[in-house]
């Protein structure tokens, strides 16, 4: 498995155990690039993973190379239902991340800082949006 | 027999410290024109409105909207890669001449980069174009333009 997907399955695996075992265990999620179907009149969720640039982040014979990213969370509520279940939605996917580490090995690294949430409004394809952003920084070592 | 050096010492601490105030300003002067760029090419372009209004300022930020250099057709722009569109390279360099106003003398200024187009605000979040087409830039730009400089900034790289 190549490094940058052992952090997407590291990320979508944390959202299906955690997701699973919470409140929230009927919530239909869309991963990226899944076939998936907006439910009518209820609330739902899409996730998104947004590469930035990258740099190498320390010296020596192996040095590490560091990426960064988003992960988005967007929490689609209808539309005149009110913000409480979204809010409920969205502080909970932040708490997966929030300010957590991952994938611990020496050199090797998957770090989220802290979510921040904004309410959207309307989108496309109908409901209201909360937009869940969870910077995150990926190093890597060279082997 | 007991020489004093306190001058030469003096000297050389003074040396030192101008040496730092120009690597900072350096670093800012960086950074600033990093983060300048960095938002312009992550902005899709239809019109060319919403690049073009990536103002850079010193002191004070820009509070106008410029119209957005035409010329050519817009094209189908939903159907091109990011920085291909016709009218990417006008505009997004009609932007980055406003930077010229940052030097290394002014590094310690606020700097300002202002977006005053209706259109910003869609773009960063992913609502953009608006119902029946493909939104072109979901990634935003503002965002992961910050997370870009500051682990930049952290790896000295600027």
């Amino acid at each position: 498995m190549s490094k940058l997907d052992q952090a997407r399955e590291t990320i979508v695996s944390e959202i299906k155990n955690r997701v699973a075992a919470s409140a929230f265990a009927s919530i239909p999620i869309a991963y990226p690039n899944h076939a998936f179907s907006q439910p009518p009149n209820a609330p739902w969720v899409r996730v998104s993973l947004i590469g930035g640039d990258s740099n190498q982040a320390s010296l020596g014979l192996s040095p590490t190379d560091r990426h960064v990213g988003i992960l988005q969370f967007d929490v689609v509520v209808p539309e005149d239902s009110g913000i409480k279940t979204g809010n409920e939605i969205g502080e909970f996917l932040g708490s997966i991340f929030d300010k957590k580490q991952f994938l611990a090995t020496p050199g090797n690294s998957l770090n989220f800082k802290v979510p921040s949430y904004i309410w959207m409004g309307t989108t496309q394809g109908g409901g209201v949006r909360l937009m869940v952003r969870i910077p995150y920084r990926r190093d890597v070592k060279d082997s | 027999m007991f020489r004093s050096n306190a001058s030469s010492f003096a000297k050389q601490l003074e040396n030192c410290y101008q040496k730092k105030i120009e690597e900072a300003a350096t670093r800012v002067f960086k950074t600033a024109r990093f983060v300048h760029k960095s938002l312009i090419d992550k902005t899709p372009v239809w019109e060319g409105v919403t690049v073009r209004n990536y103002i850079m300022t010193i002191g004070t930020p820009y509070a106008g909207v410029l119209p957005e250099i035409g010329g050519v057709p817009t094209g189908r722009t939903n159907q091109m890669p990011l920085g291909t569109e016709p009218r990417r390279a006008e505009n997004a360099a009609a932007a980055l001449e406003s930077g010229s106003v940052l030097t290394k003398v002014n590094a310690f200024s606020k700097i300002y980069i202002t977006n005053n187009s209706d259109s910003v605000s869609g773009l960063e979040h992913g609502e953009l174009p608006g119902d029946g087409y493909t939104p072109r830039s979901p990634n935003g730009m503002f965002g992961i333009t910050l997370e870009e400089a500051l682990s930049r900034l952290n790896s000295k790289a600027l």
